[in-house]
């Protein structure tokens, strides 16, 4: 199984990931422009129905709104350091990033792009990420292995499950027929069309250039296919190598010719699917780094 | 008896692998025999043989069993609150745990989206940039497509009336946030274009159709 054997380093490696991706798209967030977009559109959706209705106000005020960041704030940059109190600084800043991320779905619609990374916030709170790579850390007593291994396999178990869900909808609800008629060629146009991207107009070339269309054609049912099965890159090393390609260049893809980055995911990619221990071991990362020594587990 | 699945990683006894194809014979005969409801049998069917591949495998069970009873709940848990969010089909209700539905539905030919034009006070049409709140990053492009299609050409009713008045409150915001950052002078009326690609006849984007849709004035 991937992420067999994980050692306390790479666990606090990967919570620095984590939290630091967090700690940098909300750093970058100005939240102030919130208060300035109608507050009609907004609709409390799942967990934020139990904010009661007289908070809100308040919540959505720029003050309310400064608050939450230099909340998130605070809370990512001890969660980064490995400060003390891990525990309940995670759990209350994942509570927090719950809460924003719903607020920017309730306002708009519910986009799928960081939800795996809240997940992993999640899972990272409930196991002891900070036992190493994390400021002025005392002595642990020494914990079963599995604390850490666990939470990198279900981390990637949820990220893979993300893809999942999504493959196994379209196959079962929609193939072959989405397959065969084309559709991923408008999807492809249309996006272009209404998004002007990075890249220009390369996403409506297909439609003047037929033959540019054909991988797109081959492509779709392979990538949904490859989706559908994606937890098994836990179990099978070589399922893995043949994933991580392919899902990485749909992703590519999608940017370039649909202006759309799925770009937490690409950050997660290398964290949590592919052999980061060995990685992870190479590094001086204190005592229990050296103890450990470069590690040469085959998982899969 | 296990066996490695031709030596990939797998570790499925016969009996398992009868068991896998029985939910995929599930799958297909739900599909073609039970309506709506076959999509649930489906993918109930599919995360279950899903499960079972997991849950044989020796090293996912390691893990499960070294772990505290709370912790084994939770490793539980997470998994199947993700997949229970998903096949519920609520759409985002069940947030955090959300309907996970991207590119499944065919698209017609000649597909449709909407555009947004400013007029300034001095008459002159700008375009209308959708990305002008950077925390809801590319979420307003989306929502404003989303709310044009039902106030537009959605059947009439209270949904068609409420995402009018979205759209308005959203388009004036627009308008607004634009007048703020850029000192091109403020802006008389927002107007929404419905825009068609000729799939067959593409030809450049000056073949892609446009029809004007609504006018919203700003105060």
């Amino acid at each position: 199984v991937l992420h067999q054997r994980v050692s306390p380093e790479t666990l606090g490696c990967v919570r620095i990931g984590v939290f630091g991706i967090w700690l940098v798209s909300v750093a970058l967030a100005p939240f102030s422009d919130l208060a300035r977009f109608p507050v009609e559109t907004l609709r409390p959706i799942g967990v934020l129905n139990l904010i009661p209705g007289p908070a809100w106000p308040m919540l959505l005020s720029p003050a309310g709104l400064w608050g939450l960041k230099a909340a998130l704030l605070a809370g990512l940059v001890l969660l980064v350091l490995g400060a003390p109190g891990y525990r309940a600084v995670a759990l209350l800043t994942c509570a927090m990033l719950t809460f924003y991320q719903g607020l920017l779905r309730g306002f708009t619609f519910t986009n799928h792009g960081e939800l795996p990374l809240l997940y992993a916030a999640w899972v990272l709170a409930l196991f002891p990420a900070d036992d190493a790579v994390s400021l002025g850390r005392r002595r642990v007593a020494a914990r079963a292995p599995v604390m850490y291994s666990a939470p990198m396999a279900l981390v990637a178990l949820v990220l893979l499950l993300c893809y999942s869900l999504v493959g196994i909808r379209r196959l079962v609800e929609s193939a072959p027929g989405i397959f065969l008629d084309g559709t991923i060629v408008r999807y492809v146009a249309l996006r272009a069309a209404s998004a002007r991207g990075t890249f220009g107009d390369l996403g409506l070339a297909i439609l003047e250039h037929p033959r540019l269309a054909r991988p797109l054609l081959l492509g779709f049912p392979v990538v949904g296919l490859f989706e559908a099965l994606a937890p098994l890159c836990l179990l099978s090393r070589w399922f893995r190598l043949a994933w991580l390609p392919v899902i990485i260049g749909f992703h590519l893809g999608v940017w370039i010719l649909m202006g759309f980055l799925f770009l937490f995911n690409l950050l997660m990619i290398p964290m949590f699917l592919t052999e980061v221990d060995r990685l992870v071991a190479r590094l001086p990362l204190g005592e229990r780094g050296r103890a450990a020594g470069p590690r040469h587990s085959r998982p899969g | 008896v296990g066996y490695t699945g031709a030596g990939v990683g797998f570790q499925l006894g016969r009996r398992d692998v009868v068991v896998l194809i029985g939910l995929g014979c599930l799958i297909v005969l739900g599909r073609r025999h039970l309506g709506d409801a076959g999509l649930l049998v489906g993918e109930i069917s599919a995360f279950l043989a899903m499960g079972l591949v997991l849950w044989r495998h020796a090293g996912v069970r390691a893990i499960l069993y070294g772990l505290d009873p709370l912790r084994r709940v939770l490793v539980v848990l997470i998994p199947t609150l993700l997949v229970a969010g998903h096949v519920a089909n609520l759409g985002d209700r069940p947030y955090p745990f959300v309907t996970w539905q991207l590119y499944t539905d065919s698209l017609p030919r000649n597909p449709t989206y909407h555009e947004y034009t400013a007029t300034l006070a001095t008459g002159r049409e700008i375009p209308l940039p959708v990305r002008l709140f950077p925390t809801l990053g590319g979420r307003v492009g989306p929502f404003l497509q989303f709310l044009a299609k039902r106030a537009l050409h959605g059947r009439a009713g209270p949904a068609r009336a409420e995402a009018a008045a979205q759209l308005d409150a959203v388009l004036r915001a627009l308008a607004r946030e634009h007048e703020r950052r850029f000192g091109e002078g403020p802006i008389r009326a927002v107007d929404v274009w419905h825009r068609t690609i000729p799939t067959d006849a593409y030809a450049g984007r000056s073949s892609i159709t446009r029809r004007h849709d609504r006018r919203v004035d700003t105060p």
